[in-house]
């Protein structure tokens, strides 16, 4: 999808949304948790929106060839915004990168938020492997958000319900704790007959 | 303005949520084209301004030696990108402040993502009206997460606790599935009640 050379404008900008969104929420939480796993996700992401920003520009400037340019102005507002926000994100988690000391400060808001960002994987023989995100509501059974997977390399952030879980994911995950660790249970559980039942007792 | 923070961990945590805010609250506002929303994005980055002073003069009130100096740096950094991402939220927010005619290509991009931001005013006659939030616990039964409570009195709470209680009046801004959106504000208005999704109040 993200090559797919027919992409219109329309959906470079809600992509560029999806992604600044994700970017603040990890970049925060990258500092908070002083996670370099999750500030190095922040940068592959900036990364990613550079190469959005572009191509959107330039879906922006051969509109205007056709459209004349002030209607595409707003556009351009809103897409530069987005960049800027996602850049200004970056800078808050590569505090984390530069391998700064992270003031004390840090360890206590970490201790006071009650939401932690984690990864959990899908291992092979998981019971959660080939199942779709609306099928397993997790964030209604074990309070646990997906926001992003992390798939041969590449990441599908803000996922939705239609998108299926496949071994060797890589979850990016927010919640409580116990959420969390319930979610790594659930997924260390092999696939067997009973799995059906055993997904609806996490009710 | 409401209570405000006093320890460095405060300010950092209300950056952190207010720049959040702003950047969600900045897409639903052309998402809505609602002007009191894109009002309240530029509300939010003064009130970033003013956090940012407060964090550096926090910052160099505490600096004694050159190890504390360096200490406070990462502190001056991410005050300094909270700051920015709150611009540029509400440069966003400002295509509706500004009159800017906007391309229809923004609405069609931003109705289609699948996360809404709800924004609804309390009614009398919602059953919500004396609830808690954790006792409403709108996340498990509509899905959709409370960001802030603006009292009818003026003043908002950002992030609120499960233990906020909910009054007529209040403007509730949640974000969720948009169907969530929609079946909130009903509920907000009174029209629809929680039991049909998943249980009275508790």
């Amino acid at each position: 999808m993200k090559d797919d050379p027919s992409e219109s404008l329309g959906d470079l900008i809600l992509k560029m949304k999806n992604l600044s969104e994700l970017t603040v929420d990890l970049s925060y939480t990258a500092l908070l948790f002083d996670s370099k796993e999750i500030a190095n996700e922040v940068k592959q992401l900036e990364e990613e929106m550079d190469e959005l920003y572009y191509r959107s520009r330039l879906s922006i400037l051969e509109r205007a060839k056709r459209e004349g340019t002030e209607p595409l102005l707003s556009v351009l507002q809103v897409v530069d915004a987005i960049e800027d926000i996602t850049d200004a994100a970056n800078e808050v988690s590569e505090i984390v990168l530069e391998g700064i000391d992270p003031h004390p400060v840090f360890d206590i808001a970490m201790r006071d938020t009650e939401d932690v960002i984690s990864r959990v994987d899908i291992d092979p023989g998981s019971v959660l492997i080939d199942r779709r995100l609306a099928e397993l509501k997790l964030d209604v059974k074990v309070g646990v958000d997906i926001l992003a997977i992390k798939r041969s390399g590449k990441l599908i952030y803000d996922p939705g319900e239609h998108d299926f879980l496949r071994e060797g994911d890589i979850l990016i995950v927010k919640g409580s704790e116990e959420g969390i660790d319930k979610l790594r249970e659930i997924s260390e559980e092999e696939e067997d007959e009973d799995e059906e039942e055993e997904l609806t007792l996490e009710e | 303005m409401d209570e405000e923070p006093v320890t460095v961990k405060e300010m950092l945590i209300e950056l952190k949520d207010n720049s959040e805010l702003a950047v969600y609250l900045a897409y639903s506002a052309l998402m809505f084209r609602d002007r009191t929303i894109a009002d309240e994005v530029s509300e939010l980055e003064e009130k970033i301004d003013e956090l940012k002073a407060r964090m550096r003069m926090a910052a160099m009130l505490s600096v004694r030696n050159p190890d504390d100096a360096q200490k406070v740096g990462p502190l001056l950094k991410i005050a300094s990108a909270a700051d920015r991402i709150s611009n540029s939220a509400s440069e966003i927010a400002e295509l509706l402040q500004r009159g800017i005619q906007i391309h229809p290509i923004i609405f069609e991009a931003l109705e289609r993502a699948e996360e809404k931001v709800a924004r609804c005013r309390i009614l009398d006659e919602s059953e919500l009206v004396g609830c808690s939030l954790g006792e409403a616990d709108l996340e498990s039964k509509v899905g959709m997460m409370v960001i802030a409570v603006r009292r009818s009195g003026g003043g908002w709470i950002w992030g609120p606790g499960d233990d906020v209680k909910i009054s007529s009046g209040d403007v509730l801004i949640a974000r969720g599935p948009g169907d969530g959106s929609m079946i909130l504000r009903e509920i907000a208005r009174g029209i629809r009640k929680l039991k049909d999704f998943g249980g009275e109040p508790r």
